[in-house]
């Protein structure tokens, strides 16, 4: 207890960062490399590591015998795409990348901590090894591969490269990108000349047995792959027209084109015959079915090597008709995929379409199926997420929703065009919250049921109070964005770059839990995941293929950043406001509540008045314990020994308070302070803290909790 | 990717807390109990010389490729039938698992109309007036007494035709029995007077072991 009267300012609970000129004083000017945790305090953050150990390996040549510390990444090239996915209800994971060598990559943890990749291969058994095959790399800020799964695969697509689907064994094209080549048709001959073979079986047979009248047909065909998703079809063949007798049917023989590598099947559709009674049918007759210009399923060939085919197969054993509408091609340069019920969703190519599937058909684009979303004045579509009951598509300004269901149809509507989204990377859905996006002016966040039912839909910012953050950003670079939520933390992380680079080097966090955000820098993410699974770690790829390269693993068991940077945690709180400015007070102490981790100090600072230089040169410290606490710590305790006179055991952390007796007297009348809080090391957790100044008269100190608002959450 | 990472730091200094070792040792304790995978585990840590015969996977089959294992099933019936005209079987599978397993059941077979009534018989031949009678036949897989595939109907025009059906269903350990049935309609329901000769055919229960 204080001698002398004091008033005492109480800051709790401690909130996240508000760059506003006046901002509450539990709000903070800057909080660096820490993390908000449910017990209500901040502690220090994560550092990262690479994904695998290092291991030592022995030198060659000359330098036989000596042991170089080797890391599976030291060589990788930058990290330009990552992507996560399982199948088998999760059983088998993967974790796919992009190098900038054009190599692309799946994770295999067995040969750890050596070689811990495989490329990936096609389906000729050709490497993503960026020689044999490769992928294409831009320097220059641009959207990275994107990718969805759909039926336990991923699909992997950048616009510039062939789009791939990777099914855990090989990458193989995705669909077809044009019409199945043309069918030729003829009549089978048992020579050159006019001895054609014929069959005289009832039940087989094209054509009508009828003496010396024309009949006629063409075909169509069209490509299928392995996941039975079906080309184009290609245009119509020439005509075939032969006469049969009164017995028998000619046999035609229809040569067929080969497919691409990845065509697994053919299929073969057919006119029913062109003439009846040797006349052309011109249109629909009498029978119904009767058209010459629809085709109808005749035959699958399930091969891609067979040329010719023979056709025996009667009119009445013909399948159902084929709907060109139905059919069509993956669109070329899409860069943007999504899946929305049951139906994929392509977009990013030149113009302002999104293409959507035939459902349960991945593959299979109808030329029909599409939507024109905005106009040119909003700028190219940036992103597409599926979420709630609705696809949202962004624009660089503008949300529109996609609605609707394959069986009713699909819609689109307008949501707003206020806001849109430059990093695709940056939109996750933040657990309670809504879907969180990047745009040019900050981060926004859609929240609502995206329906007319529940909650309203709106478009909110969540960074309306970081002004001098977001100056810091590149916006020529936004694209490079990218975002993971660490649902252990309760952290959205979103990688930032910032005037100096187009890499993305800061991060933001965002504490979802209470809406606040902190900063650290120092981390050189290209793209990140957070793996789906139970672990649920954040897993990033680094651009920086100097110094930390490979893939990093977000921990606070990590003592620093990938070896090359510190953790440095530190909380800068506002520039407290004492009132008028003809009125000041005198700091006499900060009594700091943290966590009593120890020996390894916390260090306090402070300015007054909005002054460039601190107070003190150097900063104050002390233990984070109580002096008289002597309590067992890492590297004095040894099990089985005594300290003190008692046997060594476990302890516990607690809260303490800290206390630095301060002055600022040589800097004259405040008005104004700004307390710094930092970690000696590593460790800290502050959980509140409080100022005792010299306020008013002796005898009438002025009640500064209640008057300057230190208690109780700013929002 | 099963790799595991410690969650809480420490250093010299910091007082010893137990909830610091507990922390990390949870993370690894976590995956030990059944989350390991290949990512754990070096190439070839694992061969068949490892695994019991039939430790994950049972087959059982029956075929029938012979003339003398042709049934005839007789189209006078209207109900599901399973066995011939003559009281003989279609071949099912019998057999006892010793655990739950998955089975992945499949059938496939050719047949014939036979042709035993001729004003019904099918001839695809322009104006022939005795094919006024639309018949069928129909498949379908029998596990334990319930049905879990069918083969579309087949129509009297396809004189010699083929199916194939398949299905997966849970097993509990315990003696199982796998069947095929038939069943021969005209299109209103009655006889179609036109026998059905099942010709090659082959059934396969594979028993996933979980």
């Amino acid at each position: 207890m204080s001698t002398i009267p004091v008033s005492r300012l109480k800051v709790h609970p401690l909130r996240g960062m508000d760059q506003r000129w006046r901002a509450a004083p539990n709000s903070a000017q800057e909080i660096q490399d820490m993390t908000w945790v449910e017990q209500d305090g901040w502690t220090d953050g994560p550092g990262y590591r690479t994904l695998v150990k290092s291991y030592y390996s022995v030198g060659s040549g000359q330098e036989l015998g000596t042991e170089n510390l080797t890391n599976a990444f030291d060589d990788e090239s930058k990290i330009i795409s990552l992507h996560w996915f399982s199948q088998h209800t999760g059983a088998v994971q993967w974790m796919i990348w992009e190098t900038s060598d054009g190599e692309l990559k799946a994770f295999n943890g067995s040969k750890a901590p050596e070689g811990v990749y495989n490329y990936l291969r096609d389906r000729d058994g050709a490497q993503f090894n960026g020689t044999d095959r490769t992928r294409t790399y831009n320097s220059t800020p641009t959207v990275r591969t994107q990718s969805f799964t759909y039926g336990g695969r991923i699909y992997l697509l950048n616009g510039k490269d062939e789009p791939v689907v990777f099914d855990g064994r090989k990458a193989d094209p995705c669909g077809f990108g044009t019409q199945a080549g043309q069918a030729s048709p003829d009549v089978l001959d048992k020579t050159e000349g006019s001895d054609a073979i014929t069959v005289s079986d009832d039940r087989i047979g094209v054509g009508y047995k009828e003496a010396d009248n024309t009949q006629g047909y063409r075909y169509k065909v069209t490509f299928v792959n392995e996941r039975g998703q079906e080309s184009e079809a290609s245009f119509r063949s020439e005509s075939i027209t032969f006469t049969n007798t009164d017995s028998s049917n000619k046999v035609p023989a229809v040569r067929i084109p080969i497919g691409p590598s990845n065509c697994v099947a053919r299929r073969i559709y057919r006119t029913l015959n062109m003439y009846i009674s040797g006349e052309l049918v011109t249109g629909y007759g009498s029978d119904t079915r009767t058209s010459a210009d629809e085709y109808y399923f005749h035959s699958e060939i399930q091969d891609n090597v067979s040329q010719v085919i023979t056709d025996i197969i009667p009119d009445a054993l013909l399948g159902t008709v084929l709907d060109e509408t139905q059919l069509g091609s993956w669109p070329f340069n899409a860069t943007l995929g999504a899946v929305f019920k049951n139906t994929v969703f392509l977009a990013g190519m030149m113009t302002n379409e999104v293409r959507f599937s035939k459902p349960m058909h991945p593959e299979v684009f109808p030329s029909g199926n599409l939507f024109q979303i905005g106009d040119s004045v909003q700028g190219p579509i940036t992103a597409m997420y599926p979420t709630k009951n609705a696809l949202v598509v962004f624009k660089q300004l503008g949300i529109y929703l996609i609605k609707g269901d394959p069986s009713n149809g699909f819609y689109a509507q307008t949501l707003t065009l206020d806001a849109g989204c430059s990093a695709p990377d940056s939109i996750k859905e933040l657990p309670g919250l809504g879907l969180a996006f990047l745009s040019e002016s900050g981060l926004f966040l859609l929240e609502g049921a995206l329906t007319n039912t529940g909650n309203p839909t709106s478009v909110v910012k969540l960074s309306s109070y970081l002004p001098d953050l977001f100056d810091r950003i590149n916006k020529s670079a936004l694209v490079n964005a990218s975002a993971a939520v660490d649902r252990k933390s309760g952290e959205y992380i979103l990688a930032l770059p910032t005037r100096s680079s187009p890499d993305p080097s800061m991060v933001l966090k965002y504490h979802y839990n209470i809406g606040e955000w902190s900063t650290s820098e120092n981390w050189p993410i290209n793209c990140m995941i957070a793996t789906g699974d139970h672990r649920g770690y954040v897993i990033f790829g680094s651009h920086d293929d100097t110094t930390l390269p490979g893939l990093f693993v977000i921990s606070k068991g990590w003592p620093d950043k990938g070896g090359v940077y510190n953790v440095e945690p530190s909380y800068t709180s506002t520039h407290i406001d004492f009132g008028h400015v003809y009125s000041s007070v005198h700091p006499l102490r900060f009594l700091v509540y943290a966590i009593g981790y120890g020996n390894n100090d916390i260090k306090c600072n402070f300015k007054v008045n909005r002054q460039l230089d601190s107070i003190y040169a150097i900063d104050k410290s002390h233990d984070q314990r109580y002096s008289l606490d002597n309590l067992p710590m890492y590297g004095e305790t040894k099990f089985g020994e005594f300290i003190n006179g008692e046997e060594a055991r476990f302890s516990e952390h607690r809260p303490v308070v800290v206390r630095f007796d301060v002055s600022a007297s040589h800097k004259g009348p405040v008005h104004e302070l700004q307390v710094t809080y930092s970690a000696e090391k590593r460790r800290i957790a502050l959980l509140s803290y409080e100022v005792d100044l010299k306020s008013g008269t002796q005898t009438a100190p002025s009640p500064m909790t209640l008057n300057y608002g230190g208690t109780g959450s700013k929002r | 990717m099963a790799f595991k990472y410690r969650q809480a730091f420490f250093e010299n200094g910091d007082i010893i807390d137990a909830r610091d070792w507990n922390r990390n040792v949870a993370e690894f304790a976590d995956e030990l109990n059944g989350y390991l995978d290949r990512d754990n585990l070096p190439p070839v840590a694992f061969t068949h010389e490892h695994i019991k015969t039939k430790a994950f996977n049972e087959f059982y089959s029956s075929i029938a490729n012979t003339t003398a294992e042709h049934r005839t099933i007789n189209g006078n019936i209207t109900t599901w039938q399973s066995e011939s005209d003559a009281g003989l079987g279609f071949g099912a599978l019998t057999f006892a698992s010793d655990t739950d397993a998955l089975a992945v059941v499949e059938w496939s077979g050719s047949w014939n109309w036979a042709p035993t009534h001729v004003d019904y018989q099918w001839r695809g031949v322009s104006g022939y007036a005795k094919n006024t009678l639309e018949y069928y036949v129909k498949y379908r897989l029998i596990v334990d007494g319930m049905v879990v595939t069918t083969v579309p109907n087949s129509v009297w025009t396809r004189a010699f035709d083929s199916g194939y059906m398949c299905a997966a269903i849970p097993l509990p350990a315990g003696n199982h029995k796998v069947d095929i049935e038939v069943r021969i309609r005209s299109k209103d329901g009655g006889p179609a007077y036109q026998d059905i000769v099942l010709m090659e055919r082959e059934l396969i229960c594979w028993l996933r072991k979980r």
